[in-house]
């Protein structure tokens, strides 16, 4: 049997996609925790790790190491398996939401027709992991910050699933692959960033508040709940949380990307004028489509990671109140707004594209 | 082929197992998780039947929300665990409940009557082609032309609900 026989088998298909989603996401795991260390240095106006290999790039792997070897501890009165398989089950959702985003041209593990409807879906699977470890640690403090962090949880979801649909309207799919091409449809500069700027920042807080990273870190805020729903968690269960806190930010970043930033869309060396097709015209064809796409991709998932941590590090944490009112009171009704907007621009530019009228310029963003 | 037999036993068996457990778990907490897995086997079925659309949707009703919904009523409610005292005497009446008969016999004749409807009433042998997938646009466009007004009724309904929960929870502040 040829490699190519075995790729046109399903479960071959799925256990090789699915492991380089595995590698992808623990891979980034890796740099984005380095970055968010190196970041929060900068910011403080320190050097950060230094130590353990070139700008402290091996700090991260002598730190799981660490946690690694500590032991396993399982407090007496704990509800023994629900502690024991919450990490995992908290583990769940943040690489599923990896499945339907496309990587680069052709480069989707599962690409769903519902891609949006399916991450709102499996984001559900957190609220139920974060109660899960905060129950089953049968601590007084674990217990509020599961609940605080269920109550966040929930109602920011609500948040960031209208923010999105701005986008879905614009492109007229739920899918993402399609999205991302409806954007390459649109030419330079394109993306949605522009006409559904409302959408992005209302996307961005409530995808912070989605994570439960300062200023909205209110399930684990250590000033008042000590770890809040992983207080009990030590040892390599605790590293797990750490990896599905990075993985679930990554996938948020790389789903902002997609849906705001156009995606793997981007400018290849071939495109440059005048010396570009001369000195970079080797560099066509679909592998190096896929190799471009994929660094577009990764750099402008990378730019949103950074600001999520320069985020994190800026801003003091919100008192619970004042999240629950930034979140019902002022993000859900703006971002209902501005379905409302791109619905009436959209329909405006549809009636207004083929006249004449000096008018339709203003409906031209949401064409 | 097998292996879609597979699947399908291996998801049914999790979703009864978990559908039993509901019933007999001794946590209302533990309760709760294992509805959460039995609605997640059943969308496990959807998506065998490659309907995306109604797995996500089951997901998120059902394993998301409502799930979410009964741990809070729990978690607002204090109850923490349920104990079942043993009574000392009993009446005939609790005797008989505890026996677990009405159970049984309830049990059986729903078999019975689920084992008479799959027999008389007549399968398909083959897909109907007008159903396809079902896609999103299609329930849209459905939902707002052919039963706008169920929609809109359904829509009162809630807001009906939400007013009312609002009000029965709301505490009188002065």
């Amino acid at each position: 049997m040829s490699l190519a026989d075995l790729w046109a088998q399903h479960w071959f298909r799925a256990f090789v996609t699915g492991s380089l989603v595995l590698v992808f996401a623990l891979g980034n795991f890796y740099i984005t925790l380095w970055l968010e260390r190196k970041e929060s240095a900068w910011i403080q106006n320190r050097l950060g790790p230094m130590r353990a290999g070139p700008q402290g790039l091996l700090q991260v792997l002598a730190d799981l190491f660490k946690l690694l070897q500590k032991e396993d501890i399982v407090p007496r009165n704990v509800d023994r398996i629900l502690f024991l398989i919450a990490p995992f089950i908290a583990h769940i959702p943040a690489l599923l939401i990896f499945l339907v985003v496309p990587f680069g041209p052709n480069m989707v593990v599962a690409d769903y027709d519902i891609g949006i409807i399916m991450i709102a879906a499996v984001t559900s699977y957190a609220v139920i992991a974060t109660f899960i470890a905060g129950w089953g640690s049968n601590n007084k403090y674990s217990l509020l910050g599961a609940m605080r962090g269920a109550a966040q949880m929930i109602s920011y979801e609500v948040t960031l699933v209208m923010s999105v649909i701005g986008v879905v309207m614009m492109a007229g799919s739920l899918k993402l692959s399609d999205i991302v091409l409806a954007q390459a449809e649109r030419g330079v500069l394109g993306w949605y960033l522009f006409p559904q700027f409302i959408g992005f920042i209302v996307y961005l807080i409530a995808s912070l508040a989605e994570l439960n990273r300062a200023p909205f870190d209110l399930m684990e805020a250590e000033s008042e709940l000590v770890a809040g729903y992983h207080t009990e968690y030590s040892g390599f269960r605790f590293a797990i949380f750490l990896l599905v806190e990075y993985v679930h930010m990554i996938a948020w970043s790389a789903i902002a990307a997609t849906l705001f930033l156009g995606g793997w869309v981007g400018p290849t060396p071939a495109d440059i004028p005048v010396i570009g097709p001369k000195l970079f015209g080797w560099m066509t064809g679909p592998v190096w489509d896929n190799v471009w796409g994929f660094f577009w991709f990764l750099f402008k998932t990378y730019l949103l990671i950074f600001i999520l941590i320069w985020i994190r590090w800026t801003f003091p944490r919100v008192r619970i109140d004042q999240l629950m009112d930034l979140g019902w009171k002022f993000l859900l009704p703006v971002s209902l707004f501005n379905i409302f907007l791109t619905g009436v621009m959209k329909y405006g530019w549809n009636v207004l594209a083929e006249s004449g009228s000096p008018l339709r310029w203003i409906f031209w963003l949401w064409r | 082929m097998t292996a879609q037999y597979l699947s399908f036993g291996a998801l049914a068996l999790v979703t009864l197992w978990s559908a039993y457990k509901v019933v007999t778990a001794r946590l209302i907490t533990h309760a709760a998780l294992w509805m959460a897995l039995s609605f997640t086997s059943v969308s496990g079925i959807f998506l065998m039947l490659q309907q995306e659309f109604i797995a996500a949707l089951q997901v998120l009703i059902y394993a998301g929300a409502i799930t979410t919904m009964i741990i809070f009523a729990i978690m607002l409610s204090s109850i923490r665990e349920i104990r079942v005292e043993p009574q000392e005497k009993r009446s005939i009446g609790q005797r008989i409940r505890a026996s677990g008969l009405l159970a049984v016999v309830v049990g059986l004749v729903f078999a019975a009557f689920m084992t008479y409807v799959y027999y008389v009433s007549e399968i398909p042998k083959e897909a109907v082609p007008d159903a396809g997938l079902l896609t999103v646009r299609q329930v849209g466009a459905t939902l707002f032309t052919r039963f706008t007004v169920p929609f809109e009724v359904a829509s009162i309904l809630l807001l009906l609900a939400m007013i009312g929960a609002i009000i029965l929870t709301a505490k009188e502040t002065e």
